[in-house]
């Protein structure tokens, strides 16, 4: 056992199926204690960067495959590597990474062994499987540092037998690629970074090559335990924890049926009582829904104001220990599919409850959970996929860093699925819109993505770090604004944002406005800037919708 | 005279509303019902009161069908005058007219000949069966052949719709409560279609330019047509019509395009501020 090795310069001849599950343990720590600093290489200063995060939980997905095998064969370990980083791919990196590992893993066919003279055709085999896998594929990316890789090992097999001694070359060409990048992509040279799906390839190699010097596992574990567990917890959890913090522990939900109710009276008497207020409805009926300190003060409330039905109580207190617990929440889901086999059943990705509930209410079938800040990964979509009970789906991955999960996804699935490529939520829900269950899958998957083009989307958050991009000029804590997901406005406040976007977005040709407000917005603070809005766009239909998104004050749809 | 007799409800709207007397087709009024209030309609209430007093009801006005017993009146009368009766209704996925009329034809025996009809449409759509109908009859057809050219019409009956307000549908089963919520906060226009007698959820769209694109796709989409009308809610043309025609007159030189405001009837089913379009493409046509 070769790779059993441990001291620093001893020549490593081969790596067998537990050389390679050793491997790829130092990798996975390795990437984990750099999470937060992929992370961080965003190209614009959003706070929802998560290569890291992607690659990372791509990786364990690929470990939890292999850490309980004894396996020794080389060439089964890593297929089972692949396997598992294929299901538990994550955003555009992570599915890239998935695709590396299968070429690896089809490039070692049926070896007992990986020895030096097997490397580079692994290597090479697995970026241009992962080459194969993006339909257009750009340089300056984790591709490009696969590549160098790949070119490294096969420069320094001759040299050497010793597969340290190529790890070594292969981790210097990996660095270099990586510093590289921003002169291949103008995208990361104006953004003033390197490419993050490249830096986590560079770390994942690191991290065997420090396995293969000897470095200590243990210390890496330690480094394991003091990683930040805000990192692992979906902003979801991290926003209802801001309420349980402050004492709002308890989420109500309730509809009132009654005659000649004032909604605007009702939002503003249940929003003095609790945080993240949604209350909505017409003169006869109202649903609210409110995180409060007592059930009871919002309920006596709206028991005076008519009938009540549908009461939920749930005490999030609880659920957020739990969720510390590690459990994770269910997934958000419609609990029946009111589906037949033949019809076409959507999923779509959403993040938040509002928007949620948003594509609930247009029929979507089922919610896939996520998008902006947890990615969901092929395996997420298909479960979904294989519990409904029909053979035709569509799926909108309504981020742009899902598409390639949910397009894998769709591969992978025996059922046929069409991925309509909604990049951001207003295009997913134009897409759910065009949707018509009287049409078949291809007319309706064209009539989707025809819609997606015809909706505008701009992005209100809280910049990361400075930057100056296509000249705008960002402070770090700037409130910045996308337009369909390029960096276009930055100002002090969110409302001076806002109005620069919408100027950008040309709103006064056009005809509604739909802003979708972020769970750290109150729904007061919306309603009276959907006021200000209707003020100074009189001609514009303006509708103000809880979306409790994580991270963005608002999203804004404008067609 | 006409050995057959034709009956329809007041859901029927006729382009010519004096084509029911001149013709001899007898409405059997639709009765709307105002929370605990009860009109026939055309006889307690006008199309123009019903739109009038819409506005000052909290609950939403229903349709309730004549009952069975009114058609055996009815049957029995003309059958005493020695005629033969083609009956012809709302679709019976929008209201229990036809039921109640197979019902009362089912009490008169064999000899007497009565067809009761499931129109699958309704308003213009029911007129202009009604009026193809009754002018066969005047010009001499037997009951048979006037069978053959009302069911060969139906199958060729189109219309589409907008709806603005998704109560009326919410109540009618085709949204559910949240939908209709939601859809309302979103300020989503449902396109839909009437399918087998059935009003359908399309796709939806979200602004007025788009609602007129997809009325005029729709309009484009046949080949030939030999009756169309643009319906619309209230007695004014409202924009929305406005536009509608001036595109539709855009795309079609030459054609016209009567504007019709549709009656309680529809009403009851999508809503007062809705906009459509209803087609005939002509019998001769494969469908």
């Amino acid at each position: 056992m070769a790779a059993e090795t441990r001291r620093r310069t001893e020549k490593v001849l081969y790596v067998d199926g537990q050389g390679l599950k050793r491997l790829v343990e130092a990798s996975l720590l390795w990437l984990r204690y750099h999470q937060p600093g992929i992370n961080a290489l965003n190209v614009f200063p959003v706070p929802d960067g998560d290569t890291g995060t992607n690659m990372l939980l791509t990786m364990q997905s690929a470990w939890h495959e292999i850490e309980q095998s004894p396996e020794e064969n080389v060439a089964k370990v890593a297929q089972m590597v692949a396997h598992g980083a294929l299901m538990g791919a994550r955003g555009n990196s992570g599915v890239i990474l998935s695709q590396l590992w299968r070429g690896l893993a089809r490039a070692l066919d049926s070896k007992l062994r990986l020895g030096s003279a097997d490397l580079p055709q692994a290597m090479r085999e697995a970026s241009e499987t992962a080459y194969k896998g993006v339909l257009k594929p750009v340089e300056g990316t984790i591709l490009t540092v696969s590549r160098a890789v790949a070119d490294a090992a096969e420069k320094a097999q001759p040299e050497n037998n010793d597969l340290l001694y190529m790890l070594e070359c292969i981790v210097a060409a990996a660095r270099e690629s990586v510093a590289n990048t921003p002169n291949l992509l103008p995208v990361l040279k104006q953004a003033g970074v390197v490419d993050a799906g490249g830096q986590g390839l560079a770390v994942i190699l690191e991290g065997m090559l420090r396995y293969l010097h000897g470095e200590s596992l243990e210390t890496d574990r330690a480094v394991e335990a003091a990683v930040d567990l805000k990192e692992k917890i979906p902003a979801d959890a991290q926003v209802d924890a801001g309420d349980v913090a402050r004492g709002y522990s308890y989420d109500v939900q309730c509809m009132i049926k009654g005659h000649g109710m004032n909604v605007e009276e009702a939002r503003a008497k249940i929003g003095e009582m609790g945080l993240s207020t949604l209350v909505v409805g017409d003169a006869d009926l109202i649903k609210v829904h409110v995180h409060v300190p007592r059930p009871s003060t919002v309920l006596t409330y709206a028991e005076t104001l008519g009938r009540l039905y549908d009461v939920v109580i749930e005490d999030m207190a609880a659920q957020y220990q739990q969720f510390l617990l590690g459990r994770s929440a269910a997934p958000i889901q419609a609990p029946t599919y009111h589906l037949k086999p033949g019809d076409i059943a959507t999923l779509a990705v959403a993040p938040g409850e509002g928007l949620t509930r948003v594509f609930q209410s247009l029929g979507t079938t089922a919610i896939v959970p996520g998008g902006q800040t947890m990615n969901p990964s092929t395996q997420d979509f298909l479960k979904l996929l294989g519990a409904i009970p029909t053979d035709k789906a569509i799926l909108l991955p309504n981020n742009g860093n899902v598409v390639m999960a949910a397009r894998q996804a769709a591969d992978l699935s025996k059922k046929h699925v069409v991925v309509v490529p909604a990049k951001t939520i207003p295009q997913g829900i134009a897409a759910m819109l065009a949707f018509n269950d009287q049409r078949d899958l291809e007319a309706n998957a064209h009539a989707m993505e025809a819609a997606t083009r015809q909706v505008k989307t701009g992005e209100i958050t809280t910049a990361t770090r400075g930057i100056e991009y296509n000249g705008v000029k960002v402070e770090e804590g700037h409130i910045i604004g996308l337009l369909d997901d390029e960096l276009t406005a930055a100002n002090d406040t969110i409302e001076d944002t806002l109005w620069t976007l919408l100027e950008q977005m040309d709103v006064a040709n056009l005809e509604i406005v739909t802003l979708y407000y972020g769970n750290g917005t109150a729904a007061r603070v919306a309603e009276d800037l959907g006021e200000a809005i209707r003020e100074k766009y009189p001609q514009l239909e303006v509708e103000i919708v809880e979306g409790g998104q994580p991270h963005y004050f608002y999203i804004i749809s404008a067609e | 005279m006409s050995r057959v007799h034709i009956v329809t409800d007041s859901t029927a709207h006729f382009p010519d509303p004096t084509l029911p007397d001149r013709l001899g087709v007898t409405v059997v009024p639709q009765s709307l019902q105002f929370g605990r209030q009860t009109y026939r309609e055309g006889v307690d209430i006008s199309t123009e009161e019903f739109f009038h007093r819409l506005p000052h009801y909290a609950a939403l006005p229903a349709l309730l069908p004549p009952s069975a017993d009114t058609f055996r009146d009815l049957y029995a009368e003309k059958i005493k005058q020695n005629k033969q009766i083609l009956s012809v209704h709302i679709s019976s996925k929008m209201s229990e007219t036809v039921e109640h009329a197979r019902q009362a034809a089912d009490e008169f025996l064999g000899g007497n000949k009565i067809v009761v009809i499931d129109s699958l449409t309704t308003s213009i759509g029911l007129g202009w069966l009604i009026e193809a109908a009754a002018e066969a009859a005047a010009n001499g057809a037997g009951l048979d052949e006037i069978v053959r050219i009302v069911r060969g019409m139906i199958t060729h009956m189109y219309a589409v719709f907008f709806v603005e307000q998704l109560d009326y549908l919410e109540r009618n089963g085709r949204l559910s409560k949240s939908q209709a919520v939601l859809g309302t906060m979103l300020g989503i226009k449902p396109f839909l279609t009437i399918e087998d007698g059935e009003i359908i959820p399309m796709e939806k769209v979200r602004t007025r330019d788009k609602a007129i694109d997809k009325l005029l796709e729709f309009v484009s989409e046949f080949s030939s047509i030999e009756r169309v009308a643009i319906m619309q809610s209230g007695q004014q043309p409202t924009e929305e019509t406005r536009l509608l025609l001036e595109r539709l007159e855009q795309t079609f030189p030459g054609q016209y395009f009567p504007v019709l405001n549709y009656g309680p009837g529809l009403a009851c089913q999508i809503g007062p501020n809705s906009l459509g379009v209803f087609i005939f493409e002509g019998s001769g046509k494969e469908s």
